[in-house]
């Protein structure tokens, strides 16, 4: 038997994303198996395997849930981009109603828009995730959702990422592009865990691991 | 008239590795047994999946076992065939052993 520690990120995206009861005696196996001989390899599949399975349950399971977590996560989202859209107009002279260029979240300085948008998606995953702490695949939902959204920007992300090879001036936008595409789900991702994993806390976890 | 449940092929594995293990029937013996005697390798993930509707259509329980070090820690969930479960099996070894019979093609196909 292996004495190895099962890979630490792949066992922390099990905790996070299985979901429902089976969570904690399902990784259990899995760790049991893996110490059998199983390769690193093997232990990915399985934790890709098991996220994905229950991924699908919790759709077909709980479709109202996932409806619910998707309209808090937009809403969240369109009033800060309101809240967040509005204020550099007040910066701005009353007499001169254009978007100041650092709030161009696409422009060359469009990086200052991301600090201050980031923060705001960042919540909404927050806010979904608390919605639904025993349904932990609803934030992975809202955040792919935002993710498909994304997708529209590819086509002018992979026209930047050729015009950037003969001019270096596309870099900036090119960069710009690329956080837009992947900070947005990212942030929703990790704020939405932070409310912590679902799981039986009243198993003696880490005593065990302490203990060997 | 009682309703009828029909098991797929891979719930009526999963039952009848259930019933074969008795009283050590958890996530990792129910998965070597299917593969080892059913030939078909599975993932913890889609058996559990079966495993919880099997459970919500009362054809097995669960109950956890104590949390041990090279499970990291976590319980394991013993699983048993009910009396309904067991009834079914029973209705699907009788409906393909109908279906087995008499075939004509297999019959030839063993001389």
């Amino acid at each position: 038997m292996k004495s190895s520690e099962s890979p630490s990120v792949a066992t922390w995206l099990l905790e996070h994303f299985t979901c429902g009861q089976r969570n904690d005696s399902l990784i259990g196996d899995i760790i049991e198996e893996y110490r059998c001989d199983r390769s690193r390899a093997w232990f990915w599949k399985e934790a890709v395997g098991a996220i994905l399975v229950s991924f699908g349950t919790e759709i077909r399971a709980n479709g109202l849930l996932v409806l619910r977590a998707v309209t808090i996560g937009w809403a969240t989202l369109y009033l800060g981009r309101f809240l967040l859209g509005s204020w550099p107009y007040m910066l701005s002279s009353p007499f001169d109603r254009r978007v100041p260029e650092a709030f161009d979240p696409l422009g060359h300085n469009g990086f200052i828009w991301w600090i201050f948008w980031i923060p705001v998606t960042a919540m909404s995953g927050w806010i979904v995730g608390r919605f639904h702490r025993t349904h932990r695949a609803m934030v992975l939902i809202f955040s792919a959702s935002v993710l498909s959204w994304n997708l529209r920007m590819l086509p002018w992300i992979c026209t930047l990422s050729i015009d950037v090879f003969s001019n270096s001036r596309y870099l900036p936008y090119l960069i710009s592009n690329l956080a837009g595409f992947t900070l947005p789900p990212a942030s929703i991702l990790l704020a939405g865990l932070w409310n912590g994993p679902h799981r039986n806390e009243s198993l003696p976890r880490n005593t065990w691991r302490l203990s060997k | 008239m009682r309703e009828r449940l029909h098991l797929g092929s891979f719930e009526l594995m999963v039952l009848l590795a259930v019933i074969r293990l008795s009283d050590e029937a958890y996530g990792v013996p129910i998965s070597r047994e299917i593969r080892e005697r059913g030939g078909r390798t599975v993932t913890f993930g889609s058996l559990y999946a079966t495993l919880e509707r099997l459970e919500q259509k009362g054809l097995i329980s669960s109950e956890l076992g104590e949390p041990t070090p090279e499970r990291g820690g976590r319980a394991k969930k013993y699983f048993r065939v009910t009396a309904k479960g067991l009834r079914e099996v029973r209705v699907a070894q009788r409906a393909l052993q109908n279906l087995w019979e008499d075939l004509p093609q297999l019959e030839a196909r063993r001389t």
